[in-house]
């Protein structure tokens, strides 16, 4: 079975329903549901003859025109009293071509040229294709109006069983009903006394299609129109002969149709007279023979042909049962099929009355009425619920909400910029903090003023001092520089006596460093001692600078585990391996005396986590800043001590020169270094107590204004 | 120091160290150019002073000079260093940064794996082992200290270090646990007790090391201020008619 598409989603649904399954749109219309059951299946058509293929798709409406076309006697054709637009129509149709036949489509040409030798050729041919399933319920209801039979036959039939047979097939309300927009050529018919069209609601084609049927009584002619009138007579007076067929203009009949369906009344179409067959002698004998068929009863005419048509019907797998009824054409075009005037009518005349209903406005339905009917959850309407707009905040938040709103329009804000004064309080209070400090300096230096007693040694500087004590001449001693130039004042002045110590001694000095600056540094230093000393240390015969360790503590790492292949050439370019005093150092624990001076507690630590475990039982020693003290003297107190002497600033650097009885710039800066340590504690002191005074003043002065208050 | 001994070069540089020392102690009237410039100065010095180390200390006699002189073996060994080398060169272009990726993670690699076994095997293990033998009297009477003396800072140093490890001890109990003893999140009464002891603790050693970093700084002021006052009272001769 063929599905059908739904016209809302476009999605295709069995032809049995008559919503979409899938929209729930309606598929088929209210008033179409009992002519859609009554069609047979589309399926099964059965074949006609091969001498007639265009029979097979030419619509069912156009067929039944053609066949009583072609069972209408030939009458005369009235010249004088046709119209002038039938008498054009019916020109061509006499075989002239003419401007009408040439706008016919060529298939539909196709259709229509061989009718007429067909028509002549055989006779009965009509009943077959009228009888080959293709015909629908429209044009098998009104079958019984072929005058495919005698006069006799049909003259049986009684107008009143006419009008109430072919009543049923219209609707009551058919807006063909309406006489005022009946045309007076067909009034005249319509409104005879007794007639049955112009009161069962037929359509113009019908009674059209009727005429030559009704012609014959004599009741009408007096109302007729004179063509009309004219063609009833020749019928009446007998067939003519036969004479070839004319051709229907079919787009005059398509026309027609389309007229009709759209509600209007056909333009007339030229229908000619069946030749051969006599028309129905009176409107009785018409609806005799209609309500024979109603009533089951074939009348012997189609009794007759019946069998022929089953034994010319080619059985196909496909063919559907002959009691099923004469199933649509499935090969009409669409266009074709909706210009169906039978099925139009049939439609509209089950057309429930939809006046009350709303038009719809929009969509592709937009100008039906009651098409969608609305859906009871979407047809109620109901309120929608009130939100508030407000924000459901608390007033701190508001609060909140204002103030950055107002810190954000102050942003925006040009605010003018406030000078600040050349002399405020803080520079003045720094000014007067360097005089002071400058004065506590320079004193001692410029004029040698109060001298100051020299520090005490502590137990780590004594142990540094002992292990360079202990030191053979000519031993090698690794001495690490890794401190920055900036704080090479106190960095000198503590280290200055060590290694004045060390050159006393005669150790072969290895200068190592992991700063940048670090040669550089000791390089300066080695040779400020040296003269400041009388020593005569020269490189590479005492020292040498084996220059910059990269990579940090796993560059002093490296170097712990092998110092020759980190360092295999001197800062000179030569190897410091070979020929000298370090070419029995193969490890770090080969040296006599590890001293770092650093002025960092990461170094120093660094060099007692990576350096420290290689050194096994050798002394590691330092010169650090006193700035590093906190952070080194745990590896000096431990137990047992990761360091095993320690000179601390200036005042370690002064006390082991004091150990040593030899003066070097650690106690030359001594002097100064104690007067401005003397200014720097007073400054601390008077500071403080200047801003405990002034906090104890403002809260007196609090307080007194709290009690006038 | 003795300036009469200097030759021309050390003397120009002791004249310029006493220029920029200038230019610094003018930051005690205020920031200005004289103190932006020395300090601009200093840090070029020191960037250029350590690419030229870089490359006559570490580019050009571990890696270039063995590539062109060393033995075969040495050269293959130095291939891959040279590799890396030029794959972290890569870095300066950020369409090519990523090539120098695998080589920063090596470095880093190899820096914490070191920094971690140092740390641990250097310091905290020994400190500890320190901390434990903080008791050890035999050792006390082997050095002839005071017992009573060495034990009672033996046990200042346990509080101050257990006091001080508790300060940082910033675990709180389970909200289950809160919830059934209706306590706050806040630490216990002991826990917070102890650690306001190492909080004391640490605020001396905060103080220790201010005094250290004065100490540090107004050495250096001495110092620097000793040279001045020497070149002046060498200069002073010059421009001093007999």
């Amino acid at each position: 079975m063929a599905d059908v598409r739904c016209p809302m989603c476009g999605k295709l649904n069995p032809a049995e329903l008559e919503v979409c399954q899938f929209c729930q749109a309606r598929l088929k219309p209210f008033q179409a549901s009992s002519l859609t059951e009554a069609e047979p299946p589309a399926s099964g058509q059965p074949s006609t003859s091969k001498a007639e293929p265009a029979e097979d798709v030419l619509p069912d409406w156009l067929q039944s025109l053609r066949q009583r076309q072609e069972s209408l006697p030939e009458a005369a054709e009235p010249q004088e009293d046709v119209p002038d637009w039938l008498s054009n129509l019916r020109a061509p149709a006499e075989g002239t071509p003419s401007a009408a036949e040439d706008a016919v489509p060529d298939w539909l040409s196709g259709l229509s040229g061989d009718t007429p030798s067909q028509a002549e050729a055989a006779p009965a041919e009509p009943e077959q294709v009228f009888f080959s399933g293709e015909e629908s319920d429209w044009l098998s209801k009104i079958s019984p109006s072929q005058p495919a039979e005698p006069p006799e036959t049909l003259a049986q039939v009684t107008p009143g069983e006419a009008e109430s047979n072919l009543a049923e097939t219209l609707p009551e309300e058919s807006p063909i009903q309406n006489e005022e927009e009946t045309p007076e050529w067909l009034k005249g018919p319509a409104e005879e006394p007794g007639g049955a069209a112009g009161q069962t609601g037929l359509t113009d084609w019908e009674q059209e299609g009727q005429l030559g049927d009704l012609g014959a009584s004599s009741e009408t002619q007096d109302e007729l129109p004179d063509w009309m009138a004219g063609i009833l007579a020749r019928q009446a007076t007998g067939p003519e002969p036969a004479r070839t067929r004319p051709e229907i203009p079919l787009a005059a009949l398509g026309a027609a149709a389309l007229a009709q369906s759209a509600g209007e009344p056909p333009a007339p179409v030229q229908e000619p007279q069946p030749k051969g067959v006599e028309p129905f002698s009176s409107k009785e004998g018409l609806l005799a023979e209609l309500g024979a068929l109603d009533t089951g009863e074939l009348p012997a005419w189609l009794a007759g042909i019946t069998p022929l048509v089953a034994e010319k019907q080619e059985p196909t797998p496909q063919a559907a049962p002959v009691e099923s009824g004469l199933a649509p054409s499935d090969e009409l075009p669409s266009w074709l099929e909706a210009m169906r005037p039978v099925e139009s009518a049939a439609i509209l005349a089950a057309m429930p009355d939809l006046s009350h209903e709303t038009i719809e406005s929009a969509g592709p339905l937009s100008g039906l009425r009651g098409v969608l009917p609305a859906e009871p959850g979407v047809a109620q309407g109901q309120k929608p619920h009130v939100h508030s707009i407000k924000l459901q905040i608390s007033e701190t938040n508001q609060a909140n909400a204002l103030l950055i709103e107002q810190m954000i329009k102050t942003e925006g804000q040009a605010r003018p910029i406030v000078r600040r004064s050349v002399i405020t309080t803080q520079r003045i209070l720094r000014i007067g903090i360097a005089v002071v400090l400058f004065l506590a300096v320079l004193w001692p230096l410029v004029t040698g003023g109060p001298q100051a007693s020299l520090p005490g040694f502590t137990p780590e500087t004594y142990a540094a001092n002992q292990l360079i004590e202990g030191l053979r001449a000519g031993a090698p001693v690794l001495l690490a520089f890794d401190y920055q130039p900036g704080l090479s004042g106190e960095m000198d002045a503590a280290a200055a006596g060590v290694i004045d110590h060390l050159m006393v001694k005669g150790a072969y000095l290895a200068v190592i460093s992991t700063a940048s600056t670090g040669s550089a540094q000791a390089e300066r230093l080695l040779a400020m001692v040296n003269q400041a000393g009388q020593h005569n240390f020269t490189s590479p015969d005492q020292y040498t600078d084996l220059g910059f360790i990269p990579g940090g503590p796993t560059g002093l790492l490296s170097f712990a585990l092998s110092p020759r292949q980190v360092m295999p050439l001197a800062l000179d370019g030569k190897s410091p391996w070979q020929g000298s005093p370090l070419q029995d150092v193969t490890a770090v624990k080969d040296f006599a005396l590890t001293i770092v001076i650093t002025d960092n507690p990461d170094d120093a630590r660094a060099w007692v986590e990576q350096v420290g475990p290689a050194l096994e039982n050798q002394p590691l020693t330092m010169v650090i800043s006193a700035q590093a003290e906190p952070m080194v003297r745990p590896y000096v107190e431990s137990n047992p001590p990761q360091i095993s002497g320690l000179v601390i600033g200036l005042s370690g650097g002064a006390s082991f020169e004091d150990l040593n009885g030899r003066k070097g710039l650690g106690q030359t800066y001594w002097n100064a270094f104690s007067l401005g340590l003397v200014a720097a504690v007073l400054l601390i002191l008077v500071g403080g107590l200047f801003t405990a005074g002034s906090t104890v003043w403002a809260r007196t002065k609090e307080t007194e204004g709290e009690k006038k208050a | 120091m003795n300036l009469a001994n200097m030759g021309l070069v050390d003397l120009v540089g002791v004249l310029l160290g006493f220029v920029f020392t200038l230019f610094i102690f003018s930051y005690i009237l205020g920031d200005n150019p004289l103190f932006r410039l020395a300090l601009y100065i200093f840090i070029g010095v020191a960037a250029g002073y350590a690419v030229v180390m870089a490359w006559y200390n570490v580019i050009w006699p571990q890696l270039l000079l063995p590539l062109v002189t060393g033995s075969t073996s040495e050269r293959l060994l130095l291939l891959l260093p040279l590799l890396l080398s030029g794959l972290l060169l890569m870095r300066i272009s950020p369409r090519l940064a990523g090539w120098g990726t695998p080589v920063i993670a090596y470095l880093v690699g190899v820096g914490v794996a070191t920094a971690i076994g140092g740390a641990v095997l250097g310091t905290l293990f020994p400190q500890v082992q320190a901390s434990i033998n903080l008791f050890d009297l035999t050792a006390a009477n082997q050095n002839g200290s005071n017992l009573l003396l060495y034990v009672m800072d033996a046990s200042v140093i346990l509080v101050a270090t257990i006091t001080t490890l508790i300060f940082f001890h910033f675990g709180v109990k389970s909200r289950s646990v809160q919830a059934a003893q209706a306590t706050s999140a806040n630490r216990g009464v002991v826990i917070e007790s102890l650690a306001w002891v190492g909080q004391i603790f640490i605020s001396i050693t905060f103080g220790a090391l201010f005094a250290g970093v004065y100490t540090a700084a107004l050495t250096a002021l001495v110092e620097r201020l000793y040279s001045s006052v020497k070149l002046v009272q060498f200069l002073l001769p010059l421009f001093t008619p007999k």
